[in-house]
């Protein structure tokens, strides 16, 4: 037995010793106390992102520590799976007091944030404001942009004397057919393609339709304009300028891009831009959506209901979405974390790539649809996964005219859930 | 935190105690305290024989299990009991419904699905698996030279991190470059697409979980090279041939371990979620594991009473499933402690 | 004489046989690796092309220097290899003391209890996520190390079971001498039981590290802050929604996974040992 008991015993000194080589930094930095009477103590700040990502955000908060030093933030960092987490903290009674949240995330946990009343007019467009707005409440306060626009591979359109596309107007659907007719050549494992396989929550943009009605009740996923834009995605299919289903498995598309296999890029969104960086083979710009379509993700700051400093939180958030300075180091960050939602802090944004048009980014971010959201959003995808798993978008053969009636009708089940 | 825990706390944090180990220590002052109340309690229950030493020490060597039990697992689990009888979105406070969540279920064609796809991945999968580790453990038992590496080149696969292993079997089964189809192709036979395809995503699954065999290879070893070698000697004297030493001597002797196995990947296949949740459910809901179907309405949908409901109706598959398992083990698992029991019955079941 | 030689000649063929199923195996089963090296040596642009094609045009070496020096890999591996050595002493002590008791006791009950193991196996892990979280909560352990660590001390129905496989196996003479020498059950176990399951000892240590090692949904759940976090979560970093840089993503899994081979390929050793150990004991 004392066997035993020593054993236990020199476990958990191991365990205390270990634990103790670990907790030098665990000391709390009490900041000097410079400004008086403004709000106090602790908040977390929990926000989701790749590891450039997330640098990113840390600088935009070690900036607001310097100028609040009452005010501690503790970052929450959440690598993956950030809606399962979000919603293990607000169960357990542990969220955050400062999430951040996207538009299209925003209606489901709508009911875990307080309601805000940002200046719409502060902001590079009013559909910033709109995007966090659930059921006529604002949510929380647009904090960064992330449109898409179209990556062009110049050479390609040089080999091919083809004009390069204006910087500012979009083109239309039918410039964008010929020019990706024209990129396409070879065969086999060294075919170049005009464009990557094409991504229908885009398309429909491009062809003036959209996935829900204007008041959000029912789907139009049945519209005649998105059956022509699904029905165009199945003819680059068929006429062989994009990447066909097998050969796009487990590849990434981007990879493709960079290797100089494929002229225009049109699901292009700022994530993508340090990559480019490393692009030496071919020369690259960013011109508009086709179609003026794609939509852009505006992701927003959110304050908890059950923040205990919500004083200290809303002080957080009106600086990191207001300040002119931290817009700026948050746009003009080299990993191009998205487009400022303070109009004067673009420029930072557009000086990341000299030389090249970031203004598209911009000008999308003021002029592209906002993403469409539902509480339900997730289980609808559900539905629209029917759409590429029976008709010929994706792997199936059925006439789209058919199946998005039908995809249309199940989604509307759906929003007469709640 | 816990008002108790918390005012431990306080008490460790007053007297200086490094924060990195604050957190523990109200947990182990608690269960320090049990142990010594638990060691009482049967020091005097076996002293005034009300029970006898035997149960007693059979009752302290699993009371760290029991404790776990209590703590861990009980709570939990009556928990997402309860919450399978509500309406809850997680985000706001659940709703009491009764039996709701149990009858949609019988309603929706999505839980039929998903218990199709499990049940056919467990069928197909698991005896392959057991089958292949099993056959891969005999010859990496066989003593020869580089055996060593040869073994950790088995066991590699499984080592792998989860996020990069599925980047990875997504390059092998690529349809145009991938290793499975190039060699399919030397043969001049031309590879299905593999995960774009609803026919084949499955059986693309199945291959994968063949290359993680393994862990349960790992197990097998253990039990083979505990065998005594007398009882190979003897078969040899009695001019054995190796597959006859297998059969009759190394079967036998490792059926334990065989059971072993053979019950915990049912229960894993079962319980399979990472495939499903990494690929999005398959073309088709060809992958669509009842799992990830699971955590879709738990935790993408905000259906987490329904979650539940599905969950407890998984528990009582496996259960019966088990059950029936371990109901036909005593015709081949042979323990040396039951010994005569399990000898008699076989026996019997040869005569009959 | 001639009856030996022949055996000896079948063991040839065996032996050869042997050989070349393993090799072709190992073929398959290593190729995973390779073209995991492979791609951290590649730029992105290369892995798109390369098809099967292993070897680098240009090795980009610096993938590794970036892959590691994007998230305190230290730190990250200070914190993984706490949550692996404790979880490995937690469980193997735990698991065989309560595999020991339900392989070698048949007491009233044991059975049950026995079932009732087993049955803490079935519920899927999803749905006891969130009241998890609450009980560590509640203990006051969250965003820390702890939750990963202690319920190891408190045993895993999935090694329990194993070791009461282990357990059940042995002879049943075993314990008698021992018990009319006067032992005590305790001694019983860890004298004579825990010795003779060394191999399972090794078997169960090897999976625990490497189940602990990969963790990847503990550390995601209960730690929030950068200090406690693992190298999992360093990984996962390099997986953007939509960009994923595949090379640094494989050349921090390729640093991750060399530990757990260098540990697999000396754990082994001790295997072996324990089967010289038990084979001599019989004879």
């Amino acid at each position: 037995m004392k066997k035993w008991l020593f054993i236990v015993v020199s476990l958990l000194l191991v365990i205390s010793l270990a634990a103790c080589g670990n907790s030098k930094d665990t000391g709390s930095n009490t900041g000097s106390s410079s400004a008086e009477g403004g709000p106090k103590g602790k908040i977390t700040f929990a926000f989701w992102g790749a590891q450039t990502e997330a640098d990113a955000i840390k600088n935009v908060v070690a900036d607001f520590q310097k100028q609040y030093p009452d005010v501690q933030v503790e970052n929450q960092w959440i690598q993956s799976d950030y809606l399962t987490k979000l919603q293990m903290m607000i169960a357990g009674g542990t969220a955050p007091d400062v999430i951040l949240v996207s538009g299209g995330d925003l209606p489901g946990f709508a009911n875990a944030f307080q309601e805000v009343n940002p200046d719409s007019s502060k902001f590079s467009s009013p559909s910033l404001v709109e995007s966090m707005t659930y059921q006529g409440k604002t949510y929380a306060v647009p904090f960064i942009i992330k449109p898409k626009v179209m990556a062009i591979n110049i050479d390609l359109f040089e080999k091919h004397n083809i004009a390069l596309p204006s910087k500012t107007e979009p083109m239309t659907m039918e410039q964008f057919d010929e020019i990706a007719k024209k990129i396409t050549e070879g065969e086999g494992k060294t075919k170049i393609y005009g464009s990557e396989p094409l991504w229908i929550g885009n398309m429909l943009y491009s062809f003036g339709a959209s996935h829900y009605s204007p008041d959000n009740t029912r789907s139009t996923i049945d519209s005649p304009e998105a059956i022509q834009a699904a029905e165009y995605i199945i003819s680059t299919k068929q006429a062989g300028i994009v990447p066909n289903d097998t050969e796009k498995q487990g590849q990434s598309m981007m990879d493709w891009y960079l290797a100089g296999r494929i002229g225009m890029f049109t699901d292009f969104g700022p994530w993508y831009i340090p990559q480019m960086a490393e692009v030496k083979n071919f020369k690259w710009d960013l011109v508009p959506f086709p179609g003026n379509g794609g939509t852009k993700e505006v992701d927003g700051l959110a304050i908890s209901k059950t923040s205990k400093n919500a004083e200290a939180a809303k002080l957080f958030v009106d600086h990191l979405t207001q300040n002119q300075q931290a817009q700026d180091i948050i746009g003009g960050n080299k990993t191009a974390y998205g487009v400022p939602v303070l109009p004067t802090a673009t420029q930072a944004f557009e000086d990341i790539f000299e030389g090249k048009n970031l203004k598209a980014f911009v000008l999308a971010s003021e002029n592209q649809h906002n993403q469409e959201a539902q509480k339900r959003t997730n289980e609808i995808s559900k539905e629209m996964k029917m759409i590429t798993d029976l008709t010929p978008i994706g792997i199936g053969n059925q006439d789209v005219k058919v199946i998005f009636p039908k995809v249309a009708e199940n989604i509307n089940k759906i929003l007469q859930q709640d | 935190m816990n008002g108790i825990i918390e005012q431990i706390y306080n008490m460790f944090e007053m007297m200086g105690m490094p924060a990195a180990l604050l957190p523990l220590l109200p947990f182990l002052s608690i269960i320090a305290v049990l142990y010594v109340i638990i060691f009482a309690v049967a020091r005097i229950l076996v002293k005034k024989k009300i029970v006898h030493i035997r149960s007693a020490s059979f009752y302290l060597f699993i009371s760290p299990w029991i404790i776990g039990f209590l703590l861990f697992t009980i709570g939990p689990m009556i928990f997402s009991f309860y919450i399978s009888f509500t309406n809850w979105e997680v985000v706001s406070d659940p709703k009491w419904i009764g039996t709701g969540n149990y009858q949609m279920l019988f309603k929706d064609t999505m839980f039929y699905k998903s218990l199709a796809v499990t049940f056919y991945y467990t069928l197909v999968s698991v005896p392959l698996q057991v089958v292949l580790s099993l056959a891969i453990a005999l010859l990496m038992n066989l003593k020869l030279k580089g055996i060593y590496l040869f073994r950790t080149i088995y066991y590699l696969p499984t080592l792998v991190q989860g996020v990069a292993q599925m980047v990875l079997f997504l390059w092998i089964f690529n349809p145009n470059v991938g290793l499975v189809n190039s060699i399919l192709g030397v043969f001049g036979i031309e590879g299905p697409t593999w995960f774009s395809s609803p026919d084949w995503a499955m059986p693309a699954v199945i291959i994968m979980s063949l290359w993680t065999v393994g862990g349960n290879m790992i197990i097998y070893l253990a039990g083979l090279s505990d065998v005594p070698t007398s009882l190979y000697e003897a078969a040899e004297i009695d001019g054995a041939t190796t597959a006859r030493k297998v059969w009759h001597v190394t079967l036998p002797q490792i059926s334990p371990i065989l059971f072993f196995n053979g019950v915990t990947s049912m229960i894993g296949a079962f319980q399979t979620f990472t495939q499903g949740f990494l690929n999005n459910g398959g073309p088709d809901n060809s992958l669509l594991f009842y799992a990830y179907y699971l955590y879709q309405n738990a935790f993408m949908w905000f259906k987490m009473g329904y979650g539940s409901a599905l969950a407890w109706v998984l528990f009582i598959i496996i259960l019966l499933f088990t059950v029936l398992v371990f109901r036909g083990s005593a015709l081949w698992v042979y323990y040396e402690t039951e010994q005569y029991g399990g000898k008699k019955r076989h026996v019997r079941k040869k005569r009959a | 004489m001639s009856a030996k030689k022949e055996r000896k000649n079948s063991k040839t063929a065996i032996n050869i046989l042997a050989y070349l199923v393993l090799i072709a195996g190992g073929v398959a089963f290593l190729y995973p690796f390779v073209w995991m090296i492979s791609a951290s040596l590649k730029s992105l642009e290369e892995i798109a092309v390369s098809g099967m094609n292993l070897w680098p045009g240009e090795w980009r070496w610096d993938n590794y220097v970036k892959a590691l020096t994007s998230f305190p890999f230290g730190r990250y591996l200070i914190n993984t290899l706490l949550t692996t050595i404790f979880p490995i002493i937690g469980t193997v002590l735990s698991c065989s003391l309560v595999g020991y008791a339900f392989a070698r006791f048949k007491v009233k009950g044991s059975g049950i209890l026995f079932l009732l193991v087993l049955s803490t196996m079935l519920l899927p892990g999803e749905v006891t996520m969130i009241p998890q979280f609450i009980l560590f909560k509640n203990l006051g352990m969250l965003d820390s190390l702890y939750p990963l660590i202690v319920p190891a001390f408190f045993g895993s129905p999935f090694y329990i079971f194993l070791f009461r496989q282990f357990y059940s196996r042995l002879p049943v003479g075993l314990e008698e001498a021992a018990i009319i020498d006067g032992c005590g059950y305790f001694k019983i176990w860890r004298v004579i039981f825990l010795p003779l399951s060394k191999p399972a000892l090794i078997g169960v240590g090897v999976m625990v590290f490497m189940g602990s090692w990969n963790n990847f949904m503990g550390p995601l759940i209960y730690i929030n802050s950068d200090k406690w976090k693992t190298l999992t979560l360093g990984l996962a970093g390099f997986q953007g929604t939509f960009a994923t840089s595949t090379n640094l993503l494989m050349a921090a899994a390729v640093v991750i996974t060399l530990p757990c081979i260098i540990l697999f390929f000396a754990a082994q050793k001790a295997f072996m040992e324990g089967l010289t150990f038990s084979g001599s004991k019989e004879n």
